[in-house]
């Protein structure tokens, strides 16, 4: 079979086998989903029967993923116990979250790029030395600490950034919270450049390179960094499962209606299709991302086999 | 949650250093005698922690009184630390709340070591059928992010102990070390030694135990040092949510969770706990730093 | 996180009402207070500003499908009742409703004021309430408020506890003549008209019926306030003042409702400027008194309670001497001092002190610090074995006072005792279908100032959170006497009595009453908070 093909066989197969996982660990819950219906309340018995007619929760678990799927297959990602149209809350949320995602990505990216680039020029320099603080640091402050601190002391008490909510727009209120995200990803990424760019100095084209003369500058960015970038990309993809659970976090912390929030909320009120839905669909983020991370790989480093 | 970066860090292919200059290596780091000082310190406090927290007062973290609630430090008082909500010693929460981090760091990292040692070694010598299922699995186990599958699973459990908590982090923390182990195991299975051992008929389990796993697990080892402060760290935020450790347990997580409204009335609530967190997640990171660049997974599997 | 109420200023809409339609009652009273919220002509304000509100997420909004507190502030907003309650006295007042009577407390005959019409432009006559009170009934419809509407005639019909229903209708509600309903009532309530203050009982335009789903996301009510667009569960309820609005001037131009996870995000969205209106949790009040001394404001009487169910099936609490042993081990007024800032009052009755007829003196000894004491009972009547726990609401903040009663019972018992926490949205579900096993920490609101408010839902027979399964055929026979009885005074004695029973069983334990706090910004600092009536807006001129 050809190996693309292989490889997309493979992902469906992990696709459907996590959204039945995410469903059967929904279905365990335990609790009631009609509960938080009636608020300070309980539901009447007749109303209750309607509701669980309506919403199959009276079928066998195995036919609630079947008729999800189905109905998954026809477009339609189902409705919370609230008659919210799960594809609403997604058209609300995602765009939230692929924001501060991309803004985690793109700092985490240049501080950990320049951080680790900077270092690997003078290897057990100050430089190399602060990095590797820098590094530690971030490593060992757990990001919800992280994320408090910022908005108490650079949105509150400075006023540099809003402290919550995402009315402010794109980039200013996703700055704070997506540093936040971000400072659990510079630590490695610095680190992994570092070490990349130490090894591929050494390699043999680009001692060849450099003893044809080619200037440092353009033997830097030409053919150090650009082969240097390879495990960072490779990182950057597996990168994407950590970056939504620290949206979870940092979405409750800084009230911002993103996907983590969303699923935080449905897990707590079992609503089950809105988390089968928002595991699902991250899951299928990741599982494409890996595929563009090969994809990558191959234009910048043509020596991968493809296997 | 970052040691899938640390394990693309790890991959045997580095310079090798042998059992001797390895250990030279290693204490002539200050990175690793800084990191195993900290550890040492927070695994006494873990076993003893009555040693530590008795210094300035009475040292029982139980010993409460309200009217002193949220009170500021007061050296003299024996609270260096100042009181909790509860009234109580912060100074002796904080040390005994040592004991629930670093018992989830090391039951899940110990947890994760073994699960992956033998599934990767499984995966990576049979290969085949054994080999398609387990990675699968591991596929759709890699791709729930750890903090939605913790979410998920924690909430269902009434009561959450240390070993619920550490349970769920290992079911999902365990595929990257798999992997890892894995594919060290496919380079070494079609080494000579093992091809000689298979020709010689020696068992199965025999080639397993003293051929295949010794030259296989540095880098699943070193991958486990590194992940003790990231299980730490994940262990308290997901107590933070509400989902991990539940009162009256002492643990920082729920120290910190409770901290944080009184935030500007009452700082040092929040500023302990975070401290000894900092400081355990920094000490073991600089403890599988200092591991990682020794070499010492290269000196086994090279 | 706790969900507190949203209240509101409230009088002049009122006044203005009264005053175009030549309405008598409650003038008198209500020019005093409308006198005092005039404004002066140039003061600033700006009537076209839109005010920010603070709030968690809704429910729903289709009055009859919504239920707590921040889904009633909106739908308050959205919609307007028969009635509104006077914010001095917490009576029910005539707001949609010309007169409502009754000569027997079971036959109520409402005629509805002209002038009211929908935001869509139809008029609201006596068909818009039958319409709205049959949907909420129907059970296809499955809304959660359906079971309100069970003391009508009727209901049965419509919505049968067993087998398929034989009416679309309830025969109890009957339109005389357009404007004109007569509602007959299974058994009598003289607290009827407070009911028909709450958000369920509000009218619903046809165009509802016609399209639900664009309602459930669009609501099309008669209220000082529509919807500019529809909601679909984002952070963000936004609102226009309603032009032909028949209650009176409105002085700000819209109210945009701010959802946040919790009041502590609310809170720390406030600091940042963002909302108008924030209600703060017991932990952020020393702060906010401190930092905006001038913007804190205080509901007049206190409007919430707390106290803990009891698992009353279980062994051990099924003994009143266990139940009233715990209650005397508790510490209450340390806790207040010390956790929840000196702001609360030790409770003494079974109701809320807004709540008419509330004693300040009737739980004696029962609810007395007394841990000497609590231990002789405890040990003569066997105490419980094994651990004990307490069941805290999760984003409530009160697992911190949980914590300190589970330590206080610790040491006046000797037991172990710990804190547990249940996910907010299964609080009930999970009291009720008794999987929450422990007592539980609870806070309720006064949603309307009769006592039957409080002792209806939690302590008859077939309260909807009855969650220490009390049981008392006395009890429930008092109730329903005092419903029926013609005279205030009757009816208090009555519901004293009721009172009583629950002070001698112990039935759940009192702890503290509080009033609801909130900050308000600088540019909206012209509100007041209303308990009763939590979606009235209207008065807030806002200063930019």
């Amino acid at each position: 079979m050809h190996p693309i093909a292989n490889r997309l066989i493979q992902a469906a197969v992990v696709f459907f086998g996590t959204s039945l996982l995410v469903f059967l660990a929904v279905f365990a819950l335990p609790g009631d989903p009609l509960g938080s219906l009636a608020g300070d309340a309980d539901l009447t018995d007749t109303v209750r029967k309607n509701l669980e007619e309506r919403y199959h929760l009276d079928q066998p678990v195995l036919v609630q993923y079947g008729l999800y799927v189905w109905g998954l297959l026809q477009g339609d990602l189902g409705t919370t116990v609230t008659g919210e149209d799960v594809a609403n809350i997604f058209a609300n949320a995602w765009p939230i979250t692929v924001q501060l995602a991309l803004t985690a990505w793109i700092i985490e990216l240049v501080a950990g790029i320049a951080l680790g680039a900077t270092a690997a020029l003078r290897p057990g320099g100050i430089f190399d030395r602060i990095a590797t603080s820098v590094t530690i640091v971030t490593l060992a402050v757990p990001t919800f600490v992280l994320a408090f601190f910022a908005q108490q002391v650079l949105g509150l008490q400075l006023g540099l950034f809003p402290v919550a909510g995402a009315s402010a727009g794109w980039p200013v209120a996703f700055v704070l919270p997506a540093a936040c995200i971000a400072a659990l990803g510079i630590g490695p990424i610095a680190r992994l450049t570092r070490t990349s760019v130490l090894q591929t100095i050494n390699a043999d084209f680009v001692r060849t390179a450099r003893s044809r003369g080619i200037t440092p500058q353009r033997l830097y960015v030409r053919h150090v960094m650009r082969n240097a970038l390879v495990p960072v990309v490779t990182y950057l993809g597996l990168d994407l499962g950590a970056l939504m659970g620290g949206a979870v976090l940092v979405e409750g912390i800084f009230n911002l209606p993103g996907v983590g929030r969303a699923l935080f909320t449905a897990v707590n009120t079992q609503q089950g299709s809105v988390v089968v839905g928002i595991v699902t669909a991250g899951v299928f983020v990741v599982l494409v991302a890996n595929v563009l991370v090969d994809l990558l790989h191959r234009i910048l480093d043509p020596r991968i086999s493809h296997v | 949650m970052s040691d899938v970066a640390l394990l693309a860090d790890a991959s045997p292919h580095r310079s090798s250093a042998r059992g001797g200059r390895l250990a030279r290596r290693l204490l002539h780091d200050p990175e690793f005698w800084i990191g195993a000082v900290i550890v040492a310190f927070f695994v006494l406090i873990t076993v003893w922690p009555s040693s530590i927290a008795g210094i300035f007062g009475h040292g029982d973290p139980r010993e409460c009184d309200l009217r002193f609630s949220r009170l500021g430090p007061d050296a003299n008082a024996g609270h260096p630390f100042g009181y909790t909500i509860q009234g109580c010693d912060l100074y002796a929460s904080v040390v005994y709340g040592a004991a629930n981090s670093i018992t989830v760091g090391a039951v899940v990292t110990a947890g994760t070591a073994i699960i992956a040692i033998a599934l990767g070694l499984f995966a990576g010598y049979f290969g085949g059928w054994v080999d398609t299922v387990l990675s699968r699995i591991s596929e759709i186990m890699v791709s729930v992010p750890l903090l939605l599958g913790a979410v998920l699973v924690l909430n269902s459990i009434e009561t959450r102990s240390v070993w619920a908590v550490s349970l769920v982090l290992i079911a999902f923390s365990w595929p990257t070390a798999m992997r890892v182990m894995r594919t060290s195991t496919i380079s070494v299975r079609a080494r000579s030694f093992v091809t000689a051992s298979l020709s010689l008929g020696l068992p199965t389990w025999r080639i397993l135990v003293s051929h295949v796993v010794p030259n296989t697990i540095g880098p699943v080892l070193v991958l486990a040092t590194l992940q003790v402060g990231a299980v730490i760290s994940t262990e308290a935020t997901l107590t933070y949510l509400g989902i991990g450790l539940q009162a009256p347990a002492l643990s920082w997580g729920l120290q910190l969770s409770q901290a944080e409204p009184y935030f500007s009335s009452a700082p040092h609530l929040l500023y302990f706990p975070a401290g000894a967190l900092t400081l355990a997640v920094a000490g073991f990171v600089l403890l599988g730093e200092s591991v990682r660049k020794s070499g010492f997974h290269s000196s086994n599997a090279a | 996180m706790s969900p507190f109420p949203l209240s509101s200023g409230h009088s002049r809409r009122e006044f203005r009402r009264a005053l175009t339609a030549g309405a008598v009652v409650g003038a008198l009273i209500l020019s005093g207070c409308a006198a005092a919220a005039q404004p002066s002509v140039d003061d600033g304000s700006n009537s076209d500003a839109i005010l920010r509100v603070g709030i968690q997420k809704p429910t729903s909004l289709i009055p009859g499908n919504s239920s707590g507190l921040f889904a009633n502030t909106v739908v308050d907003a959205l919609f307007d009742g028969l009635v509104d309650f006077d914010p001095q006295t917490g009576e029910p007042r005539n707001l949609v409703a010309a007169s409502i009577e009754s000569d027997d407390q079971a036959t109520w005959r409402i005629e509805i004021e002209e002038g009211w019409t929908f935001h869509n432009g139809e008029p609201v006559n006596a068909e818009s309430f039958a319409r709205a009170w049959n949907a909420a009934a129907d059970p296809d419809n499955a809304w959660v408020q359906g079971d309100q509407f069970s003391n009508i005639v009727g209901y049965d019909e419509v919505a049968p506890a067993e087998g398929e229903p034989t009416a679309e209708v309830m025969s109890g509600v009957v339109v005389d003549g357009s404007m004109t309903l007569t509602v007959t009532l299974k058994r009598p309530n003289s607290q009827f008209p407070y009911l028909l203050g709450r958000p369920y009982y509000a009218p619903i335009p046809e165009a509802a019926l016609e399209d639900l789903e664009s309602f459930a996301t669009k609501p099309i009510g008669n209220g000082p306030y529509m919807m500019t667009e529809p909601w679909t569960g984002g952070d963000e309820i936004r609102t226009a003042t309603y032009p032909d609005y028949a209650g009176g001037d409105v002085l700000n131009g819209g109210v945009t409702f701010r959802v946040y996870t919790g009041n502590d995000v609310a809170y720390t969205d406030y600091q940042a400027g963002e909302v108008d209106i924030a209600t703060l949790n017991s932990a952020d009040v020393p702060e906010a008194n401190a930092a905006y001394p001038e913007l804190v404001r205080r509901a007049t009487k206190d409007d919430w309670r707390n106290y803990l169910s009891l698992p009353t099936y279980l062994d051990g609490f099924d003994d009143p001497d266990i139940r009233r042993a715990l209650s005397m081990a508790i510490d209450r007024q340390t806790i207040i001092d010390s956790l929840l800032n000196g702001e609360a009052h030790v409770a003494t009755d079974y109701d809320i002190p807004v709540s008419v007829g509330y004693r300040d003196d009737a739980c004696g000894e029962n609810c007395t610090y007394d841990p000497e004491a609590a231990r002789a009972l405890w040990d003569a009547a066997g105490g419980i074995d094994g651990a004990l726990a307490i069941t805290s609401v999760t984003g409530t903040g009160r697992e911190v006072w949980a914590e300190a009663i589970a330590n206080q019972w610790a040491e006046a018992f000797d037991v172990e005792v710990t804190v547990e926490q249940v996910a907010s949205e299964n609080t009930w579900s999970g009291i009720l279908g008794k999987q929450v096993q422990t007592p539980v920490a609870l806070g309720a609101p006064s949603n309307y100032p009769s006592p039957l408010d409080t002792l209806g839902p939690s302590y008859s027979s077939n309260g909807s959170v009855n969650g220490s399964f009390y049981n008392n055929p006395e009890f429930d026979g008092l109730l329903e006497e005092a419903a029926a009885a013609p005279g205030l005074d009757q009816q208090l004695e009555l519901y004293a009595q009721a009172k009583d029973l629950l002070i001698d069983d112990t039935v759940s334990i009192l702890l503290w009453t509080y009033a609801s706090t909130f900050v308000v910004s600088e540019r909206a600092s012209s509100w007041i908070p209303n308990t009763f009536n939590r979606g009235d807006f209207t008065d807030v001129t806002i200063t930019d």
